[in-house]
C-alpha cells in the first residue's frame, strides 16, 4: 500500500467519533462571519470550537451557531474560566444547550500568559469525566500531567506549544516528542502556539495526532488561504511522521555513487 | 404571609424585577431570547430544557442564561463577571 493510500485510511478518533481531518479550528477573532465560513471551508476541518457566554440582555443577539456549517462537529470550550468550578458549570451548560458530551476543558491560571492551571484542570477533568463528558483538556506540555489526565478518563490530551494566540510556533519540541514516545497510544492534540503552516507541520512531524488553532488562521491577512495552507501542512506533517524521517548527521553524506567519477 | 407581587432576581448578574411565579419559558420570552441554542442555570444548577416549564422563579434567584459565541483557545470575560453599568441600566428599565 502506498503512503498516500495509508494516509487516506489514517483517521483521527476521539471519544468514539472519527475524523478524516486532523485540523481542529476556532471560531473567534474573524473579521466577519463570511470570512470565518470561507476559512472553515478551506481548512477542511470537521470540528470547530466555540465559547460559552452569557446572552446579552436588552438587545437582540444573532444565533452564532447558525453561521456554522451544520456538518461541522461543534466542540464547546470553557475558555475564560479560571477555576474548576466555573469550568464545570460552563461544561454542563454547554452540554445542555448543544446536546453534546464533548468539551474542550480550559482552566486558565494567569491572564498575561493564559497558561493553564493544571491543578484545577485535573480536578475539573476528573469530575466531568465521571459525569460522562468526553473531556479534551488544554494543559501545559507536561508528561506526568498528561498521564494523570488520561488516567482521569480523558480520551485525548491537548498540550500547548506556546502561549495562546502568540503565534510563536512550537516552542517545546523536546517535551512534545517525549510525550509522544512515552504515551504511544494516547491521542495528543497540540493546542495553541501555531503561527504559520510550517509550525503545524512541525507539530505533526513530532507525532501529534491533531492540531487545534484559531488565531493563526483568523489573523492571517487572507484567512481562507492560510486555512488551506494549514490543511496542507497538517497532511504533509502527518505523512512525514508516518514515513519516518532520516537520521540527522553532522557531516555530509554523498547521494551520488563515489565510484566512476570522471577524473 | 401575603405573597409578593413582584420578585427581584438576578439574570446574568443584572437585577431584574419580574412578576411573581414567573416560569422560565416566560422569562426567556420576556427577554426576547430564542429558546433554541441557549442553556439556563438556576442558582448554579443547570435546568434541563424539559424542566423549564416546571420552574417558578423565587425571590433572589440567580439565573444564568448562556449561548455560544466565536472563540478558540481564548480568554473572554468570565461567566460570573458582573458589570455595574448593566446593573444600573436594568434597574431603571424595570420601573
Amino acid at each position: 500500500m502506498s503512503t498516500v493510500a495509508q494516509a487516506k485510511s489514517d483517521r483521527l478518533e476521539i471519544g468514539g467519533r472519527t475524523f478524516t481531518s486532523r485540523l481542529i479550528i476556532g471560531t473567534g477573532k474573524y473579521r466577519s462571519f463570511e470570512e470565518m465560513k470561507e476559512a472553515h471551508r478551506a481548512s477542511g476541518a470537521e470540528m470547530v470550537t466555540v465559547a460559552v457566554r452569557r446572552v446579552p440582555l436588552d438587545r437582540s443577539s444573532e444565533s452564532f451557531l447558525d453561521h456554522l456549517n451544520p456538518s461541522l462537529q461543534i466542540l464547546p470550550n470553557t475558555a475564560g474560566c479560571y477555576t474548576a468550578e466555573e469550568a464545570i458549570r460552563t461544561a454542563r451548560l454547554a452540554r445542555e444547550a448543544l446536546d453534546t458530551d464533548l468539551i474542550k476543558l480550559e482552566v486558565i491560571g494567569d491572564q498575561t500568559t493564559l497558561f493553564p492551571d493544571n491543578e484545577q484542570t485535573l480536578e475539573a477533568a476528573r469530575i466531568l469525566a465521571k459525569e460522562g463528558f468526553v473531556v479534551l483538556p488544554y494543559f501545559t506540555d507536561d508528561l506526568i500531567m498528561a498521564r494523570k489526565l488520561l488516567d482521569a478518563g480523558c480520551p485525548a490530551v491537548m498540550p500547548l506549544a506556546a502561549p495562546i494566540g502568540s503565534g510563536l510556533g512550537i516552542q517545546n519540541p523536546a517535551n512534545l516528542r517525549i510525550m509522544r514516545e512515552q504515551l504511544p497510544d494516547a491521542t495528543i492534540i497540540v493546542d495553541a502556539g501555531v503561527g504559520t503552516a510550517s509550525d503545524a507541520a512541525i507539530a505533526m512531524e513530532l507525532g501529534a495526532d491533531a492540531v487545534l488553532m484559531n488565531t493563526a488562521i483568523a489573523e492571517a491577512r487572507d484567512s481562507a488561504k492560510m486555512a488551506e495552507a494549514m490543511k496542507l501542512a497538517i497532511e504533509a506533517g502527518r505523512l512525514a511522521y508516518l514515513a519516518g524521517r532520516m537520521q540527522r548527521r553532522l557531516y555530509a553524506s554523498a547521494s551520488s555513487p563515489l565510484s566512476g567519477v570522471v577524473r | 404571609m401575603r405573597p409578593l407581587k413582584f420578585l427581584h432576581i438576578h439574570v446574568n448578574g443584572e437585577l431584574r424585577e419580574v412578576d411573581n411565579d414567573l416560569s422560565l419559558p416566560k422569562l426567556v420570552s420576556l427577554l426576547n431570547l430564542k429558546p433554541e441554542q441557549i442553556a439556563i442555570e438556576l442558582n448554579k444548577t443547570v435546568v434541563r430544557r424539559a424542566q423549564w416549564e416546571n420552574i417558578r422563579l423565587r425571590e433572589a434567584d440567580q439565573v444564568e442564561i448562556v449561548h455560544f459565541v466565536g472563540g478558540g483557545s481564548d480568554s473572554y470575560p468570565q461567566i460570573t463577571q458582573i458589570t455595574t453599568v448593566q446593573l444600573r441600566h436594568s434597574i431603571s428599565k424595570s420601573n
